[in-house]
């Protein structure tokens, strides 16, 4: 199993790369340019973009999260674990506080919606910056371990 | 263009993938003739920065055509400022590496450290980008 840890490695980094890739591009180039837009135009970029994402960042995500637990499990280092949690620190953001948030710009049920648009879309930023230093970190921590493995200190 | 709503995990996962897979080979490559230590890392971490930049303005055009977005993939800067800019990155990830006595040189080091780069790309460009909207 120990052969295969390399090859891991390189997963569980690409996979840590384009989380905080897609997490970074949102913030910075998604969410710029929605809160610029009038509504009209906003709602279709924002239901293309995070319909789009949806599923493969949920798929990437997974695929690094689960190579890092096993990477901590042949090489004991912590700061595989330290990644996994951080990784994790997405979940609750994700699910709790950006999912309603983008639920409401999808289904579109309230009426109210153009007029709330602006403060949801800032507090969604605001969560947004949270994922994507807490996946920054998580691919920090991942390349801790690699460029200086526990047993070479 | 920019702000089209294609699938961005979709364009990283192929640029990150074949910066990878470039940069490992270039590590296998230098490891073979015996560049080792900094200067092969940094090639290999350097290397593969322009096949990178034409993966991502092909897919992400094509991404973006498909999704109805007209228009060409924004530049952060012009092709020679960004090989400055990576050879400056690649020059301190190489420094980093090699003072790692770990891994012996070749594809895994090689491809890491082109990995570690283009995403250090991504966090500038993306940045530049959205400086000047």
């Amino acid at each position: 199993m120990k052969r295969f840890e390399p090859f891991l490695q390189l997963i569980a980094l690409l996979g840590g790369a384009v989380t905080f890739g897609t997490a970074y591009y949102l913030l910075f180039l998604g969410h710029p340019a929605w809160s610029e837009a009038p509504f009209e135009a906003f709602l279709p970029m924002f239901q293309g973009l995070i319909l789009n994402i949806g599923m493969s960042q949920i798929i990437v995500s997974n695929i690094a999260l689960e190579a890092c637990v096993i990477l901590f499990f042949l090489s004991k280092d912590w700061f595989w674990l330290i990644a996994v949690a951080l990784l994790l620190v997405s979940l609750p953001v994700t699910m709790y506080l950006l999912m309603p948030i983008n639920f409401q710009f999808i289904e579109t049920t309230d009426p109210d919606l153009a007029a709330k648009a602006a403060d949801l879309l800032k507090s969604w930023g605001l969560y947004q910056i949270i994922r994507t230093i807490a996946d920054g970190l998580a691919f920090a921590a991942m390349c801790k371990p690699v460029i200086w493995p526990k047993h070479s200190a | 263009m920019k702000d089209a709503p294609f699938n961005i995990t979709t364009v990283l996962l192929a640029v990150l993938g074949v910066g990878l897979v470039a940069g490992g080979i270039w590590g296998a490559i230098l490891s073979a003739i015996g560049m080792t230590g900094f200067w092969g890392i940094f090639l290999a971490s350097w290397l593969p920065v322009p096949l990178s930049s034409l993966i991502r303005q092909g897919t992400a055009s094509g991404a973006a055509s498909m999704s109805g977005a007209g228009g060409s993939s924004p530049m952060a800067f012009s092709l020679p400022v960004r090989l400055a800019i990576a050879a400056a990155i690649a020059a301190g990830i190489a420094y980093v590496f090699s003072l790692s006595d770990f891994y012996t040189f070749g594809f895994l080091m090689g491809a890491v450290a082109s990995l570690i780069v283009q995403i250090c790309l991504i966090v500038i460009f993306y940045a530049a980008v959205a400086s000047r909207s």
